[in-house]
């Protein structure tokens, strides 16, 4: 699928955390590759920008465009349906959980928070690949961020009984 | 800059002034904050739909025909790729011990003569 060295590591870099970003985005981890597949395509077609940083801006930009057009076409059918394969365990109900907050959110600052946490872009990257500048970032994160502690009140009560590990990178 | 830029900046690896990063510490508000962005940050990472892999694997399994059917066809041309190779070594061979190529001389030669050196037996004795 990648056609040059340039488009392999980057294929081999970003590919993990672009089908993390395309799972919370559309909710199901088989559109999600499907979808990730499709932004590695276009991205080896297409010119890809001199910096590294700007690369991975450019491929993010462009699953999320993917991810989003997918979101609009399937409006109709079941939009953020629970894809939890039946189970009841306490991990698919906060899946769930999750999933309800995060499709609570200003469509803008669920992207920008789901390219913070989900994928580990940078302020940098993440106004690149949404268009906006790093004090939109800023805010719009921090906006996120404040809702879903309200509307994830309880579980993340839970999770902090369990004991939280800092972590400065969110990438790995 | 807010108690909360200062940690999201904090915990997002941003570089932040040490002074607002005390204060932000120091009061209840900003590790209140802190430790619900980790704690979310935690519960991101754990609460991922992996069950979605499973009913992937079940609805299509079209792709895992498909993916034996290229190992399948690889292994075909892989072999194919293999006689094609070793074919033209075989031509040379054959064509050399056809073409005038003698077996060496030989270094020693026995006459025998009948009746002299070589007596006719029958089997068995």
């Amino acid at each position: 699928m990648p056609e040059t060295p340039h488009a392999e590591r980057l294929y081999l870099e970003c590919q993990p955390r672009v089908v993390r970003y395309l799972t919370r985005l559309v909710g199901h981890a088989d559109t999600a590759r499907d979808l990730a597949q499709e932004t590695f395509l276009h991205a080896a077609r297409s010119p890809l920008p001199e910096s590294e940083p700007g690369q991975r801006a450019w491929v993010f930009r462009i699953a999320r465009n993917l991810g989003l057009n997918h979101l609009r076409d399937t409006a109709q059918h079941a939009r953020m349906a629970p894809d939890l394969d039946g189970g009841t365990g306490p991990a698919q109900e906060t899946t769930l959980l999750v999933r309800e907050a995060l499709a609570q959110l200003a469509p803008l600052d669920r992207d920008i928070f789901l390219l913070r946490e989900a994928a580990g872009l940078s302020y940098a990257e993440i106004a690149e690949a949404c268009a906006v500048t790093e004090d939109a970032v800023r805010s719009r994160l921090q906006r996120a961020r404040q809702a879903l502690r309200v509307l994830l009140h309880g579980t993340l009560a839970t999770e902090r009984a369990r004991g939280v590990r800092f972590s400065g990178r969110n990438d790995e | 800059m807010t108690i909360e830029n200062t940690i999201d900046a904090f915990v997002d690896g941003a570089i932040v002034d040490t002074t607002a990063l005390d204060a932000a510490l120091a009061s209840s508000d900003g590790r209140a904050y802190l430790f619900d962005v980790l704690a979310l940050r935690q519960t991101m990472q754990t609460s991922m739909p992996a069950a979605a892999v499973r009913v992937t694997r079940i609805r299509r399994p079209f792709l895992r025909y498909a993916s034996a059917a290229v190992v399948a066809l690889a292994l075909v041309g892989a072999g194919y790729a293999a006689g094609l190779r070793q074919a033209p070594a075989a031509e040379v061979t054959a064509a050399n011990t056809s073409d005038g190529a003698r077996p060496p001389e030989p270094t020693r030669v026995i006459e025998l003569t009948p009746g002299v050196n070589w007596h006719e037996s029958r089997g068995g004795d």
